[in-house]
């Protein structure tokens, strides 16, 4: 079957999922959508342009106050507010531009790491807390178009969907173009790209701008979801979180970090049922998953395809 | 074309570079030779801007390229290869073309991210663009092959490839037929010389092989120990005593000079 | 005044400083930084709590079997772990050792409960007056061992056979193995030093806080900063980046400003990402030369 062929099917499986749900499974699944979104936001940076972030919840955080204030205080509607959430989260994405500039791998990651601190330690502070609510956070209201109030599970779902779907094409548009082969380039030989007139500076820029986008879009619909939003959710442990779904999905793979957004979604709520051992067997899979799937899910399929000519035939290369 | 005046290097204590003086004219394949250690790819570095000279000049068109900043010079119309690949190994051959003419992309980021048609012709034909040199040069099987996984001598050849589309009117080739076989040695040699006669591109080239060299450069000019020693044509380098002094001398074959440690190698060698 | 709040800040530093020796000395025999230190600390210091407290050892007997305890510790963690997955790529080992963590947090939590723990000083006793400057006998103890435990880490790696094949797996891993230098084993050594630090830090540190799940998690990141302030391939440099980093911190809470003290951590790393904006590799990091 031909990809198009591939792509609508699981179209139409996505389309017709929410059918065979409970409602619960809906919400997370939702949630999942938002956790995609962020993942290929942090793995374009990463996995593409080489660039290490552990404090990518910052632009959760900013991206989901910024949609719900936009909404709450100037009144705006849902429809403007998520776009412009997206392109406000872009625009802080500039400062981590900044330090990216002359600072390599591990310093940088510990400039994230000090941006992410920040930005947590600045939205509580009892200076502006009628605006952004202190540790209580604030309430977000459920997303509105032309008077239609999503509410329930099935409209979340619908509407994530679009938004996550439309900003992955937006995605692989930009990995397949000559913009992410320069991202690349510039990760794996930097003297070679420049040589080839690509200007570091600006696709530096792009990826900080493009991954702090999305991130900022995925803290939106997160926000929006769940209808509440507070400072205490974007701590280092999400950043982490992040980190390791576009690890474990596969690093430099888009539709890695799907899995690995998804497959960390779920994790956590098949484990609950273990209580005590939930911490214990989370940590137990990250470590299995790298020891078995050293490339990630994604790796580990690329491997499987080539070594079974039949899953060759099915999916003919390029698919 | 291009003209070097007085252009040196110093890597803390090192004097890569001291006082180098050369000129290129266009349309000449001008070879650029020397034991290792010489200062050749320091040139090359210098030339296309990823070091910053401690002193000299370099000129190209009239143009001051100490202004510019790396990623500037290609828009010039000089393009380099590297000596150990500067090829991108995760990328397939196809893919690393494309990035050979990223100066001729220039559709503006949204119009990609969003899909529009302008950017999807400029992808499609900058895409046809790179198949076609592949085709030219009876290689658009490898079209989709992870460039990791190529031998030496092609991958060689596919960095030339890309660096061609970029338009090049200066091209710098560091050690093109470093790791070939005499038979691909020799399609390479036809193949320069036809960039050089049919496409008019102007050509420097840092190369070990001598025979390589002797047959296909027009002007030689020899570097020891950073600085030039000798400039001309084959045949009077090969006859200029200071050349078979720095270069011959050493007890190393004319052919490809092998590292330092084989050379002590076959000192010792000798001494037993 | 200004005096107490260095020798608070020196004695929180050198804490870091250890942190910062032991997640160094991992990532350069390794590549791998070593998320889960704080985990790993975390645990030492709850089997100091065990000794401690729970049995009443005195803090000289109980030390040397914390430090044993982080050393196979750690060895433990690189055999069993971090060498399996030797064929992922470096940012994978670092989610290896997060999971690493997340499994030590869990074990912890049934052995010791989520009540936080108190831990008694290394030495009780009133605390010393030198002129205008208090120091209670625990800093004085942390300021002991630290340097004492520097001292003798820098003599290990460089007069002694160990030491120095771990500096050469640091510098050329081929090249070490070419010469017949055990790889593994040393990095699996470094594992257990670099783990033994730590645990030297969390038993010094958990007499200062209340011992719980999550507590070192904040030491670690200061360690972490602290190392990559030094350069991160620099022992050194950890040393005086854990330094700097404590001082800075305690001269922060003698400002007189709330606002000040409620961004301790962000004006920490702003300083810090001040610092690597002037000097790109590190206070004491070497300049790596663009390699073409």
């Amino acid at each position: 079957m031909p990809r198009r062929a591939w792509l609508a099917l699981l179209a139409a499986v996505l389309v017709v999922l929410p059918f065979a749900l409970k409602g619960y499974t809906i919400y997370i699944l939702s949630i999942a959508g938002a956790n995609v979104l962020a993942a290929v936001g942090l793995n374009l940076l990463m996995g593409y342009a080489g660039q290490v972030s552990i404090g990518h919840a910052a632009f959760l955080a900013i991206g989901g106050y910024t949609s719900a204030l936009l909404m709450t205080k100037l009144g705006l509607e849902f429809w403007l507010a998520l776009p412009l959430a997206g392109v406000l989260t872009s625009l802080t994405g500039l400062i981590l531009f900044i330090p990216a500039l002359r600072l390599s791998a591990i310093y940088l990651a510990i400039a994230t790491l000090g941006f992410g601190a920040a930005v947590q330690q600045l939205i509580p502070l009892p200076y502006w807390s009628a605006v952004f609510g202190g540790h209580q956070g604030i309430k977000v209201p459920r997303p509105q178009i032309a008077g239609f109030v999503f509410d329930t599970d099935w409209e979340l779902y619908y509407l994530t969907l679009v938004v996550v779907l439309a900003l992955l094409i937006v995605s692989w548009n930009v990995a397949r173009s000559y913009i992410g082969r320069a991202f690349i380039a510039l990760r794996d030989k930097p003297a070679a790209a420049e040589a080839l007139g690509i200007n570091p500076t600006k696709y530096k820029a792009y990826a900080f701008v493009l991954s702090a986008f999305l991130t900022g879009i995925a803290g939106a619909l997160h926000a929006h979801l769940v209808g509440h939003i507070s400072p205490g959710e974007f701590g280092l442990g999400k950043s982490i979180e992040i980190f390791a779904m576009v690890i474990l999905g596969g690093i430099g793979s888009l539709p890695g970090s799907i899995f690995g957004a998804l497959l960390l979604t779920f994790l956590p709520h098949w484990l609950a049922q273990a209580k005590l051992l939930y911490t214990f067997l989370y940590g137990a899979a990250l470590v299995l998953v790298i020891i078995f799937m050293p490339y990630g899910v994604w790796g580990f399929f690329v491997r499987l395809y080539y070594r079974f000519p039949a899953v060759q035939k099915l999916f003919p290369k390029g698919a | 074309m291009l003209t070097v005046r007085d252009l040196s290097m110093r890597f803390g204590g090192l004097q890569a570079l001291d006082r180098v003086s050369f000129t290129v004219s266009e349309g000449e394949i001008v070879g650029l030779i020397g034991p290792n250690g010489a200062g050749k790819t320091t040139v090359f570095n210098l030339i296309s801007r990823l070091y910053e000279p401690t002193g000299g000049q370099i000129v190209f068109c009239g143009e001051d390229l100490l202004r510019l900043r790396s990623y500037q010079i290609v828009e010039r119309g000089i393009v380099r290869t590297f000596q150990l690949l500067g090829l991108f190994p995760y990328m397939t051959v196809l893919e690393n073309l494309m990035v050979g003419e990223h100066r001729d992309f220039w559709a503006h980021p949204l119009a990609v991210a969003l899909g529009m048609p302008s950017a999807r012709r400029q992808e499609h034909d900058r895409r046809a663009q790179a198949l076609w040199l592949l085709r030219f040069l009876k290689r658009e099987a490898l079209a989709d092959a992870f460039v990791f996984a190529l031998p030496y001598g092609t991958q060689k050849l596919i960095e030339l490839m890309r660096a061609l589309l970029a338009r090049p009117r200066l091209l710098l080739l560091d050690e093109p037929v470093a790791g070939m076989n005499a038979a691909e040695k020799a399609a390479m040699r036809e193949f320069i010389k036809r960039i050089n006669r049919d496409w008019g591109i102007t050509i420097l080239l840092v190369e070990h092989d001598m025979n390589f060299v002797m047959g296909l450069c027009d002007r030689i000019i020899v570097l020891s120990y950073g600085r030039v020693i000798a400039e001309g044509r084959a045949e009077e380098i090969q006859q200029n005593p200071e050349v078979i002094a720095a270069y011959l001398g050493e007890g190393m074959s004319v052919a490809r000079p092998v590292k330092c440690a084989t050379a002590r190698l076959s000192r010792c060698a000798r001494s037993r | 005044m200004l005096e107490q709040y260095i020798v608070l800040g020196l004695a929180q530093g050198s804490l870091y400083a250890l942190m910062a020796l032991g997640m160094v000395l991992i990532f350069k025999t390794t590549d791998v930084v070593n998320f889960g230190q704080a985990d790993m600390t975390m645990c030492s210091a709850y089997v100091g709590f065990t000794l401690l407290v729970e049995l009443g050892w005195p803090f000289w007997a109980a030390l040397p079997v914390v430090i044993a305890f982080g050393f196979l510790l750690g060895v433990a963690v690189e055999r069993l772990a971090l060498r399996p997955a030797k064929d992922a790529p470096v940012v994978s080992l670092l989610i290896v050792t997060l999971g690493v963590a997340l499994m030590l947090n869990a074990i912890a939590s049934w052995i010791w409960g989520f009540d936080p723990k108190s831990l008694p000083y290394a030495i009780s006793g009133p605390p010393l007056v030198l002129g205008n400057i208090i120091i209670t006998r625990h800093d004085l103890v942390i300021f002991v061992t630290t340097i004492a435990l520097s001292l003798g880490f820098f003599a290990l790696l460089k007069f002694t056979k160990i030491g120095t094949a771990m500096r050469a797996v640091a510098q050329n891993r081929l090249g070490a193995q070419l010469l017949g230098i055990p790889v593994y084993r040393i990095q699996m050594m470094s594992w257990g030093l670099g783990v033994a630090l730590g645990a030297v830090a969390g038993v010094l540190i958990a007499p200062l806080v209340f011992l719980d799940l999550v507590v070192m998690i904040f030491v670690m990141l200061k360690g972490f900063a602290a190392a990559v302030l030094g350069g991160f391939t620099s022992l050194p440099g950890a040393i005086v980046g854990g330094l700097l980093i404590g001082l800075f911190e305690s001269l922060l809470i003698a400002v007189p400003f709330e606002l000040v003290n409620q961004l301790k951590e962000t004006l920490v790393f702003l300083l810090i990402i001040v610092l690597l904006a002037v000097r790109p590799q590190g206070l004491l990091g070497k300049v790596a030369h663009r390699r073409i």
